[in-house]
């Protein structure tokens, strides 16, 4: 299972050309890459498109006022049209912008108070405009990416496996502290979980282990290297990262990795650790 | 007056034992010739007999090619320590007061030999190039008798070597190497020309005793008479010079000698024509000088010499030129050999080069003699030479040991020339004792027993092999056979002392994974004044980190550094306050500990061997202070950052680390278990420290005045940094000028008195080692600074009187040899004051205490693992036989397989052992410091407790029992023999012994848990329990170790078995029975559980950690399920059929993951489930409305159930309205009139919440932390989803629907049913309606909806009250066909 979790890079790239020939952002187009590559386990292809659809609309996507009502004007006109359809599944796609961006963009139009915008968009159903309230609804429901629902998923995820984890790592009887605890002692920097007293994974040591509820690419991968893992390495030493979503098997060839953390898709097994023995 | 001696002894004029006696200083009776002796200076002496060693011993050392190399450095000491001293005297220093043979006063001195230097620099560095080309010692000797020579050496010795001081000015890098590179190649060019001669003599190389006698008379004359002589001499010298003339040997380097040349005639034009000065000062350099010119030239020069003096202003700036042009040429000739330190800056010189390198074909040419040990002559004379030299060196009265020994082994691997063993031979049988050291054979023989008189310190100091190596030399064996035997068996004791230890201590401790923890108590926000502050580190500390990577990373790929200096400059902007220097400044000074202390054996298997295979292995020295390539980041760290506070903040961090690692107490009494391995390596650890902290701290003092500003545009990495120019003399005026600026500064620690206190302590071999590498980190003129020159005084003074052999002082040997070793070292360095040594005056007299000094701390490993530059000499040795048989050097290294163990199940078990270390480091560095010496402390203390407790008890009790079965074996074999009966007891000693070691290890063990429990719980409250388990480990590794060392034979039961057996035999049977034992049998405590920190276990663990069926069934990840649901939405919305098969599990799950007991739920997922199952049933119920069955809606109902447990129950049934509003009907009646406003109100976002949530919500809430807060607000959230089913948008979907009719009649079902489980009430419902009916709609949508509304209203007329379905009804029929009007 974890092998097939180390994803090889001609695979990943042909993700990545075939995500590109995409023209919607829209949850069915994702449909049909699953159903290309439906031997992965749809968490990591989930994450991997999760991944490049933010990428892509980290640069097609800006939230301004002026886009928002440039976006409203486009609404109007196509709402006037009898033929009504999806109207925002259309405008988004033709704008190249996730549609529940794009719904969004357009309900921060008509709501000045951003936060009644934000109230609407987690509910559709408290939006007055019949029709808005409608389109907003399809738009929604049709992007798993963006809008309150992909939020809540990725929030739930993130949380679910730390708390597997937790589990894990109870299991073995292995104490730790948390982050909440590191936090209140003054620490600085605080991974998921650091160790009380260190183990070895496979004979390398580990001293901190960070969940990672998502896919490993090279990308996000040296994001969290700048941004947490190095920084976790020079406080408290190697450690481990669990990409439980797989990861790029390039990444197992970068310099930090098996220098200053492991990588796992899995918690490791019971064998291949090794504690500290205690034995008075 | 010393000059003299030599002769005098040598003839026999002056008492061998008398005169020894004199060099230890021992009081000497009076005789005739004790005048001599009495007024002579001891160190003068020293001087001059060195020098006379070195000159009698030149032309052999020429022919050892392994030799120049290092010889460079350290060939003359006594050169240096003339122009040392000369210079010394110029300067106007008021410490100085002994100037015992200064008769000028110092400002002409000084100014003279500032006036004249210049000149004197291209006339030597001339020279240098020139004597390549003659080889001559011997024509020296031919001409010694000379009064002209005699005269210079006279001069020399007075007035010195300026020049060589000046040509350490030159050269900075290679400062000493001057005087020496010359002679190496002598050989080669030597030719013959008798004539040259003279040149040697002048050159300040006192050939011969005659020498020293004349110059002792001259020397009471004043300088005058000396210029006198040698402008006498001068000319004479002139006319010899013509053949030296580059031309007259071609052979040697055409090219180079007219290069030569035609650099000298530049020099040449601005002495010439100069008033004559009356400094007798120059003459040394003319002389060289001439040697160099072609003799018209030299002619003129000596003219010139003389006024060159007079005007040294003017020519300053030409000499400026010249010398530069000098030091490029000196450069490239050290560069041709080899020579120049690795640090150097070779870039620098742009001259073409000189070749020299002739010596091949010179080789074939020349015959060689070996040494013979039948054919010494004069052998009673070499043995006083003998003598004296070990006087010397027994007393400390020569400053460095190891180079004497170099000296003598470089001796003892040359052969001779040769012509020049004839000329020495024929001198010799001539009775001349000139040449008594110039046959090969017994300058051999002087080498071999001198050596042998330094057996003792050689066997410290060579390794097994060059042990080998010189005891297997057939010289040794010939001239001198103890000598060979001693070395061969010393080897052997080594090979064997090795193979013990090998088996003693395999592993030291692991090399660090180059991380500096987290440290809880220094490093946390409490220790920063601001939250700025400790953020700004935060962010610091990784860039420092970053950029040691970036360093790293550009050292393997050889990037460029360019950017070094920026980065550091944003690492130190980023947080500027003193708080955020300081935190760095200790990061910084704990990575460069933890990175740069040499690694152990264990682990560098591996690197070892790629570091064979990789590495060159030309033996690199280490004659210089320098820094290995890890240290080179710091000091470039240190050196681009050009902040002073900064540095200030780190100097401190270095201080206060040197500090206390320099009071560790190592070797207390008071600790019984520490046996002698531990305080070595204990030692080795805090030594290292203390040695690469020093040589920083005195890097970084010393930095602002050797600094030279960089060039900002260069680029700073790729080459290395420049060598500081520390080890160059500045001029004079600038020194003077410097010292009179700083003489009254004090260095930042108390060097002084942390010495003296050492020594009082006998800690020395702490802190001079320290003390050396800070020493010989500071610039040239920081060392002449009053508070160091009276802190060398104070170290001369130890090395004296403290370091010698000879006297029992306590202290153990290699300690000594370790000590001297290395502050001859110090001594050595180019920029060191050796001046100094010849004035001690400070007397520092203390008992000492028993300490660190006199353990037997130092091992052969630590000696060349703290004494880099010992190697050298063993290098010299293992290098040569090599280059003797083949004519290259080729370096010859003995290499000691690396071995690696092929039981895979030792490997196994190995492996696992090495881990399970590896994570106690691990482990222990992760704690905070503060811990680490508690548990230290703990185990010490617990340790020693139970080594008190264990002699106290169990000790005293077998001690009991063993005698009581003794008395009882006695008794028993009363009538056997003696022997036998001693046999039996002993045998049954032992194993009493064997019992109760056994024995106290276990009882010892249960005290040990129970202490170190009790301690650890006093101490540290929170400490895990893998901390108990380290201390109960160390402590019973310890005890462990005591046992075995202290309770190794039956002595601790019986002092006397034979004596206790006659004993007992006498008493017989009536023997009284001794009380029996006192077992106090230990209480069996049980170990004190250890306090964890963990909070009490909770429902929560529980769950988490419950067997992994029941976890999976309980726990539901919902993040799956919410995307299913939304996708079964969205297939509905596109008109796809959903399959049962996929909805119904679904739909199930979704009830269980929104239970409160799944682990991996959270309020915003069941809120986001229960959201998209109202969808669902909406969209349902447009799409499919046949599929809105009972049997649907109920499987919907188990979520919406588990999400909303809490529900109002059916309000209307139960007439609880009162509950509901009093405050607004209190008679019940009015309901319309109260329900009246609501629709007014049309704001339909904010619709009253019908429901009132019972306080038990919150704790029937997830239990999730971070949530609870919000909790009600969501919970109470979770209704109004259905509070909302009748919105606009759900009746535009609706509208949308392909079969209007059933999907209204569907609604109807989907609204009754809700009705009936309570998720609607009536009133929301109504008021619903009355929302909807407010927006235009077109005509068929309320009429739909009016259907609706009366199909709800009759499906619940049965359960409701009937005002509701009168208002439903009212509002259909009303609102039906009302087409836009009714509002407004």
């Amino acid at each position: 299972m974890s092998e097939c979790k180390i994803m090889k890079l001609e695979i990943y790239n042909a993700i990545v050309d075939d995500f590109s020939m995409l023209t919607s952002f829209s949850r069915r187009a994702e449909n049909e890459l699953k159903k290309k590559y439906n031997q992965l386990p749809p968490s990591t292809l989930g994450s991997i498109i999760s991944l490049l659809v933010q990428r892509s609309m980290k640069q097609s996507y800006r939230k301004s006022p002026v886009i928002s009502s440039k976006y409203h004007d486009l609404y109007e006109e196509l709402m006037t049209d009898k033929s009504k359809g999806n109207v925002i599944m259309k405008l988004s796609d033709c704008q190249g912008v996730s549609p529940a961006l794009f719904a969004r963009s357009l309900l921060q139009n008509v709501y000045s108070d951003s936060a009644m915008a934000k109230k609407c968009i987690k509910d559709t159903t408290l939006i007055e405009d019949k029709d808005l309230a409608y389109q907003v609804f399809m738009g929604i429901m049709n992007d798993n990416q963006y809008g309150p629902y992909a939020d809540i998923i990725k929030q739930s995820i993130g949380l679910e496996y730390e708390l597997r984890l937790e589990r894990e790592l109870r299991l073995m009887n292995i104490t730790f502290s948390d982050e909440n605890i590191l936090r209140s002692r003054g620490y600085d920097k605080t991974p998921d979980f650091k160790l009380d007293v260190p183990i070895a994974v496979d004979g390398f040591i580990v001293n901190w282990v960070e969940s990672k509820a998502l896919f490993g690419d090279e990308e996000n991968h040296s994001g969290y290297l700048k941004e947490q893992l190095s920084c976790y390495w020079n406080r408290f030493g190697p450690g481990l990262v669990i990409y439980w979503f797989g990861y790029l098997e390039t990444l197992n060839s970068k310099p930090e990795v098996n220098n200053m953390f492991i990588l796992r898709t899995n918690f490791p097994e019971k064998a291949s650790i090794t504690q500290y023995r205690i034995d008075l | 007056m010393p000059e003299t001696i030599i002769e005098s002894v040598l003839s026999g004029k002056i008492d061998i034992a008398l005169f020894i006696k004199w060099l230890g200083n021992e009081p000497v009776e009076d005789s005739n010739e004790d005048c001599v002796l009495l007024c002579c200076n001891r160190s003068e002496f020293v001087v001059q007999f060195l020098s006379y060693l070195r000159n009698q011993t030149d032309n052999i050392l020429q022919t050892n090619t392994n030799a120049h190399q290092v010889l460079q450095y350290q060939n003359t000491p006594e050169k240096i320590i003339n122009s040392r001293r000369n210079h010394h005297r110029s300067i106007s220093d008021p410490t100085s007061d002994d100037r015992t043979m200064d008769n000028l006063s110092v400002k002409t001195d000084r100014q003279r030999s500032h006036e004249s230097s210049p000149s004197k620099d291209r006339k030597r560095a001339g020279r240098k190039v020139k004597t390549k080309l003659f080889t001559d010692d011997k024509k020296d000797q031919s001409v010694s008798s000379d009064e002209s020579r005699l005269s210079c050496g006279l001069e020399r010795i007075v007035i010195s070597s300026t020049p060589l001081k000046n040509g350490v000015k030159d050269h900075p890098n290679l400062p000493l190497a001057s005087p020496v590179t010359p002679r190496s190649f002598r050989e080669y060019e030597r030719c013959d020309t008798p004539r040259l001669s003279h040149r040697h003599s002048r050159s300040h190389e006192k050939n011969c005793l005659g020498d020293y006698l004349v110059t002792a008379q001259k020397s009471t004359k004043k300088k005058k008479v000396v210029k006198n002589i040698s402008n006498d001499d001068t000319t004479d010298s002139s006319i010899v010079l013509d053949l030296s003339n580059s031309e007259m040997f071609p052979e040697i380097g055409v090219r180079k000698s007219s290069s030569l040349r035609s650099e000298r005639r530049r020099i040449k034009p601005t002495n010439i024509d100069k008033p004559v000065a009356q400094k007798s000062y120059s003459l040394n350099s003319f002389t060289s000088e001439c040697f160099q010119q072609p003799s018209p030239l030299a002619l003129e020069d000596n003219v010139a010499f003389k006024q060159q003096s007079l005007q040294p202003k003017e020519s300053a700036n030409t000499f400026e030129v010249e010398r530069n042009m000098l030091k490029q040429e000196r450069h490239k000739l050290m560069e041709k050999f080899n020579i120049l330190n690795t640090s150097t800056s070779c870039t620098a010189i742009v001259t073409p080069q000189i070749k020299v390198s002739h010596k091949d074909s010179f080789e074939k040419n020349i015959n060689y003699i070996k040494s013979d040990c039948t054919k010494i002559v004069f052998k009673d004379k070499i043995d006083i030479l003998i003598e004296i030299y070990n006087a010397l060196l027994k007393n400390n009265l020569i400053l460095s040991v190891i180079t004497e020994i170099y000296f003598l082994i470089s001796i003892l691997l040359s052969k001779q020339i040769e012509d020049d063993y004839v000329t020495a031979e024929t001198n010799l049988s001539n009775n001349n004792l000139d040449f008594i050291l110039k046959s090969i054979h017994n300058c051999t023989y002087f080498a071999v027993k001198s050596l042998w008189a330094q057996r003792v310190v050689l066997e410290v100091i060579l390794d097994k092999n060059s042990l080998k190596i010189l005891g297997e030399n057939k010289k040794v064996r010939s001239f001198y056979p103890d000598l060979a035997k001693f070395l061969l068996n010393s080897y052997g004791l080594k090979c064997e002392a090795e193979n013990n230890q090998e088996r003693k201590n395999p592993t030291e401790s692991r090399s660090s994974n180059g991380v500096i923890c987290f440290n809880l108590e220094t490093d946390n926000i409490d220790n920063f004044p601001t939250v700025a502050s400790f953020q700004n580190f935060k962010k610091q500390r990784d860039m420092f980190y970053q950029i040691l990577g970036w360093y790293q990373e550009t050292q393997t790929s050889g990037g460029s550094r360019t950017t070094f200096r920026a980065r550091i400059k944003t690492l130190l902007t980023c947080g500027q306050s003193p708080a955020n220097y300081a935190h760095l400044a200790t990061l910084f000074t704990a990575h460069m500990l933890s990175e740069c202390l040499p690694q152990n054996t264990q682990e560098s298997k591996m690197s070892k061997l790629q570091r064979r295979l990789t590495c060159p292995t030309a033996p690199e020295s280490h004659r210089l202070p320098y820094f290995s390539v890890k240290e080179l980041f710091y000091k470039e760290f240190i050196m681009y950052t050009e902040n002073e506070s900064f540095r200030v903040h780190l100097r401190d961090a270095f201080a206060s680390e040197i500090i206390i690692l320099d009071s560790t107490p190592i070797a207390i009494d008071d600790r019984t278990n520490a046996s002698g391995s531990d305080i070595s390596r204990e030692y080795l650890q805090v030594s290292r420290k203390l040695n690469l902290l020093a040589k920083f701290l005195g890097f970084v003092l010393a930095l602002p005045y050797t600094q030279v500003p960089l060039d900002s545009s260069k680029s700073v990495g790729a080459v290395r940094p420049p060598q500081q120019p520390s080890h160059a003399p500045p001029k004079e005026r600038v020194l003077e000028n410097n010292l009179a600026l700083r003489n009254y500064s004090q260095p930042s620690l108390d060097l002084k008195g942390l010495l003296i206190n050492s020594y009082k302590n006998s800690r020395i071999s702490i802190t001079i080692p320290w003390l050396v590498h800070y020493l010989s980190q500071l610039d040239y003129t920081t060392l002449r600074l009053k508070y160091y020159q009276e802190l060398l005084k104070i170290i001369f003074n130890i090395y004296t009187d403290k370091l010698k052999l000879s006297t029992d002082n306590g202290m153990k040997k290699n300690t000594i040899i370790y000590l001297k070793s290395i502050l001859g070292w110090l001594f050595d360095l180019p920029h060191f004051p050796m001046e100094l040594f010849y004035e001690k005056t400070i007397q520092i007299t203390v008992m000492c205490e028993v300490n660190i000094d006199c353990y037997d701390v130092i091992d052969e490993s630590m000696l060349f693992e703290l004494c880099p530059f010992l190697k050298d000499v063993n290098v010299l040795l293992s290098t040569c036989r090599v280059s003797h048989d083949q004519k290259e050097v080729g370096s010859f290294r003995h290499i000691t397989p690396v071995s690696l163990s092929f039981n895979t199940e030792d490997r196994i078990r190995n492996k696992e052992k090495e881990l399970q270390s590896r994570l106690e480091e691990e482990f222990l560095r992760s704690q905070p410091s503060s811990w680490r010496r508690v548990l230290e402390l703990v185990v010490e203390r617990v340790t020693a407790g139970c080594v008190r407790e264990l002699a106290a008890r169990p000790l005293a009790a077998a001690r009991a029992r063993a005698r009581a079965r003794a008395r009882a074996h006695v008794a028993a074999h009363a009538r056997a023999d003696t022997t036998a009966l001693l046999e039996s007891l002993q045998g049954l000693y032992l194993e009493q012994l064997q019992q109760v070691r056994t024995s106290a290890l276990e009882t010892a063990a249960t005290w040990i848990r129970t202490r170190s429990a009790h301690a650890l719980a006093a101490l540290l409250p929170a400490a895990p329990p893998a901390l108990h388990a380290l201390a109960v480990k160390g402590c019973l590794g310890r005890l462990r170790k005591w046992i075995d060392d202290n309770w190794t034979t039956t002595a601790i039961l019986c002092k006397d078995i034979e004596a206790e057996m006659k004993a007992l035999v006498s008493l017989g049977e009536c023997a009284s029975w001794a009380g029996a034992p006192p077992v106090t049998p230990a209480t069996p405590a049980t170990p004190a559980s250890p306090a964890t920190p963990a909070s009490p276990p909770t429902t929560d663990l529980r769950a988490l950690t419950a067997p992994a069926p029941v976890f999976h069934a309980a726990n539901v990840s919902p993040a799956p399920l919410i995307i299913h649901l939304k996708e079964q939405i969205c297939l509905l919305l596109e008109d796809e059929e959903p399959s049962d098969e996929e909805l119904t599990p679904l739909l199930a799950n979704c009830a269980t993951s929104c239970s409160p007991s799944n682990l991996f739920g959270r309020l915003h997922t069941q809120r986001a489930i229960l959201q998209l199952s109202v969808d669902l049933c909406i969209v349902l119920v447009t799409k499919r409305p046949d599929k809105v069955t009972e049997a649907f809606l109920l499987k919907v109902n188990a979520i919406w159930n588990t999400c909303c447990p809490d529900r109002k129950k059916n309000q209307s049934e139960e007439t609880s309205l009162p509950d509901r509003r009093p405050d607004l009907s209190p008679d019940f009646r009015n309901f319309e009139d109260d329900r009246a406003p609501t629709p007014v109100s049309d704001d339909d976002v904010k619709v009253t919440t019908p429901i009132i949530i019972s306080p038990g919500v919150i704790e029937l809430a997830n239990s999730q932390k971070e949530e609870v807060n919000c909790v009600e607000d969501n919970k109470e959230e979770f209704l109004e989803f259905f509070e909302r089913v009748l919105c606009p948008r759900n009746i535009v979907m609706l509208s949308h629907s392909k079969s209007p009719g059933p999907a209204w009649s569907a609604m109807a079902t989907f609204l009754v049913f809700l009705l009936h489980h309570h998720y609607l009430s009536e009133d929301s419902l109504t008021e619903q309606c009355l929302a909807v009916y407010r927006q235009d709609w077109p005509q068929n949508v309320l009429e739909s909806l009016s259907t609706c509304m009366k199909s709800v209203s009759s499906q619940w007329s049965r359960s409701s009250t009937g005002k509701f379905n009168l208002f439903l009804d009212f509002l259909a029929e009303y609102c039906g066909d009302m087409e836009y009007e009714p509002m407004e």
